[in-house]
């Protein structure tokens, strides 16, 4: 019956396809008879449109489903523990704000001994389908994940020659001291140089570099610091982003240290 | 509460129809019976003990005493099989508030019952008076249930069906009023205009060009028929857009004369027909309205997000699914450019909350009344519950469209695993499979379901709509992924995904 209805489907489209001015439509079948039977509806343009409306309904609330289809075969088990949800959640704030954490980022996955949560690893792999030290990471924190979804899918694979890195710069020598000092320390003399002037917006640049180098432990304080300089109305355009910057930074690699997450036991 | 089917579905070949209140005294009986909404809303108010003495219930009977306004307490006597209601208030609608308000106690628990021989005389009488009033009026020439004064102790018999077609016809537009009449003229030509296309042909050249569906949608629009406008508007986009274009307008066409012929004939419809048909000409219902009626509550899980530009307008839909009764609802939020999306959920998120549905025989429209609890997410448990097999979806699907056949989406959440079979992605499980519609999702979110997936089963949600069927989100044990479409951020606020 269902195939007899979906034949006789396409012999209304056809018939509508011309109009009945040209062809009139074929004579309704099975339960489309009994419908014009009873409503004494016959033919022409009126009875195209009653089995039209009646078929349409007829197929669309009949849906049925195909047989089953083989499943594939999934990618080989990976033991290491996926990222927390939350690292998801800040790892798009660092592609919306910082996109020059996510080396770091990447590499926080890989040597807290993670792996990168399944809703991440396609979106990473198209976005850095054209960086391939970038690509190699991801690669490395997905697992076995990555290669079976390019297997699936190859337009997820790199299309980059491979190339050298380049080194982000060094710290200038008049902070480089900042790089081994203590949290304290390096909160004060940076808000207490933004304060004063000695660094403004021309430094910006050089105070990003910094904080993205400064050890992940003294970042809140650097934060708060400049925070608190934002706050008192100096330069907040340059200094709320900075503030921002060290925030992002410690708490993407604090998610990342090895707490004891557990793995979340599959839906049955 | 209504019941959630077996997860298994309904037996084999038959379908499945949507669920449906069994048992003597639901709320929801309770609420069929109330003349309007703004009737039920003040019996909620009055059904607490506190209000209410000398209370009791048989098997058949069910009585008491409520404080009023006025120095003299109203007495209630409700026949419940046959529903004969009784009220000594001045209230001119039956049933009353106070009879509305003594049934919520009475399905609540709240009404003890006693042994018939223990029923008060003076309930004995009322209900003697019901019956002889309830005879006379089925004698009467016309049928009607006769008026009785302003303090009849009888009152007209009414049956929860009877009882509703006041409420539903208050929110119906009146048969009588110009606006109808235009309503009528308007669905007149629309029938008219298919009519023509049908002797015509869907192939006339004149169906490429917008204006000619721009015009028919203009009409529509000045005859008060807003939601059938939107859908030509919509339509004229099909025209061309793809090679079986002319399979979707013709299964529209259909779609449209069906709801034009159930336009000109509303008021000979069902209750929740014809105000399912109402809502989808674009008879408007008042928020207020809809949040004054008795509420579903639930611990609702929210499965599944889309969005969806119609002309100018991005609309938002969430996809709710409740726990206990396993009954969806859809809450939508609009949006012009620049302005913000209903950003407040979370896939997967478990919120126990009131929803208010808006009339009509799926209700499935609805809003977010009282929340009991702050949200949680679902539990791996509470996910698996909201899931059913393809079979049982499609069964369900199938029930939606068979009670409005006007439809244009419907949720299903589905375990099943992705997979593709030469270019073409379907969900499969043991017994079956459902072919994704193709171009629904960017290769990215496809490849997210699948990566999600990985090989094995996992609890999907879709929409279904004409064109097919389309994921809107995945589930997995801590986290749930949002791949539905998503409103362009340059356009709207709420645009970006979590």
């Amino acid at each position: 019956m269902t195939t007899d209805l979906a034949a006789h489907w396409q012999e209304l489209v056809a018939a509508a396809l011309l109009g009945t001015d040209r062809r009139p439509p074929p004579p309704p079948v099975g339960v489309l008879a009994d419908l014009a039977a009873d409503s004494g509806v016959r033919g022409g343009s009126a009875g195209l449109l009653q089995q039209v409306a009646a078929l349409t309904v007829v197929l669309r609330s009949g849906l049925t489903p195909r047989a089953p289809v083989p499943v594939p075969m999934g990618p080989d088990v990976d033991l290491r523990p996926v990222t927390p949800p939350e690292c998801s959640v800040t790892w798009s704030e660092i592609v919306v704000e910082w996109p020059s954490l996510e080396r770091e980022w990447l590499s926080a996955v890989v040597t807290s001994g993670h792996r990168l949560s399944p809703e991440l690893v396609a979106p990473l792999l198209e976005r850095h389908r054209t960086t391939r030290h970038l690509h190699e990471l991801v690669v490395d924190a997905a697992g076995p994940l990555a290669a079976w979804l390019i297997d699936w899918s190859p337009r997820f694979s790199c299309v980059a020659p491979r190339r050298s890195v380049e080194d982000p710069p060094p710290v200038t020598p008049d902070l480089e001291a900042l790089l081994a000092s203590p949290a304290a320390v390096v909160a004060e003399s940076l808000a207490g140089a933004a304060r004063d002037g000695h660094l403004g917006a021309a430094h910006r640049g050089v105070v990003l570099n910094l904080v993205q180098r400064l050890p992940v432990s003294s970042l809140p304080a650097v934060a708060a610091g400049l925070v608190a300089v934002a706050d008192d109305g100096v330069l907040p355009g340059v200094w709320y982003p900075v503030a921002r910057l060290a925030t992002l930074r410690h708490r993407m690699v604090h998610e990342l240290a090895p707490h004891p997450h557990p793995e979340p036991e599959p839906l049955s | 509460m209504t019941r959630r089917e077996p997860a298994g579905g309904g037996p084999a070949g038959e379908p499945v129809r949507p669920s449906v209140p069994t048992g003597v005294w639901k709320v929801e009986q309770v609420m069929a019976l109330a003349p309007r909404a703004t009737a039920l809303a003040a019996a909620q108010g009055i059904a607490v003990a506190d209000r209410w003495r000398a209370t009791g219930c048989t098997d058949t009977l069910l009585w008491g005493r409520c404080s009023g306004g006025s120095a003299e307490p109203y007495d209630c006597v409700v026949e419940h099989r046959r529903v004969l209601v009784h009220c000594t208030c001045a209230s001119r609608r039956q049933p009353c508030k106070h009879v509305l308000a003594l049934l919520l106690l009475w399905v609540g628990g709240a009404v003890s019952e006693v042994e018939p021989s223990h029923v008060p005389d003076r309930v004995l009488g009322a209900l003697a008076a019901m019956e002889r009033h309830h005879a006379a009026a089925s004698t009467s020439p016309d049928g009607s249930a006769a008026e009785g004064g302003a303090r009849s102790p009888a009152r007209s018999a009414v049956s929860p069906r009877a009882a509703s077609a006041p409420d539903a016809a208050s929110r119906l537009p009146d048969r009588d009023s110009d606006r109808s009449a235009r309503m009528r003229a308007g669905l007149s030509d629309l029938a008219r205009w298919i009519d023509d296309r049908m002797r015509t042909g869907v192939a006339d050249p004149a169906l490429a060009q917008y204006r000619t569906w721009d015009d028919l949608a203009a009409r529509l629009v000045d005859a008060q028929l807003g939601g059938l406008a939107n859908r030509v508007r919509r339509l004229a986009g099909v025209v061309g857009s793809r090679p079986d274009w002319h399979e979707a307008v013709v299964a529209e066409l259909g779609v449209l004369h069906l709801l034009a012929e159930a336009g000109r004939r509303l008021h000979e419809l069902s209750p929740p027909l014809a105000e399912s048909v109402a809502a989808a000409l674009g008879w408007q219902v008042r928020q207020s309205d809809v949040l004054a009626g008795v509420p579903d509550t639930d611990h609702w899980v929210v499965l599944g997000r889309s969005d969806t530009r119609e002309d100018r307008i991005e609309v938002r839909r969430w996809w709710l699914r409740g726990l206990a009764g396993g009954r969806w609802a859809m809450l939508l939020s609009f949006a012009a450019y620049g302005q913000a999306l209903d950003d407040g959920w979370s896939l997967g998120d478990v919120v126990h909350a009131d929803l208010h549905r808006y009339p009509g025989a799926l209700g499935l429209r609805s809003l977010v009344g009282r929340r009991h609890d702050e949200p949680r997410r679902a539990t791996p448990d509470e996910l698996t519950t909201s899931a059913v097999s393809i079979t049982t979806a499609c069964a369900e699907l199938g029930a939606a469209i068979a009670t409005e056949p006007w439809i244009e989406r419907w949720p299903l959440c589905v375990r099943g695993t992705p997979t593709r079979q030469g270019d073409e992605w379907l969900l499969t499980d043991d017994d079956a499979s459902l072919p994704v519609a193709r171009g629904s999702l960017r290769p990215v979110d496809t490849a997210t379901l699948l990566a999600c997936a990985a090989g094995g089963p996992a609890i999907v949600t879709a929409e279904w709509t004409p064109t097919g069927v389309q994921p809107v989100g995945v589930h997995l044990a801590d986290r749930s992924v949002d791949v539905g479409p998503i409103a362009d951020p340059g356009f709207v606020d709420g645009g970006a995904r979590r």
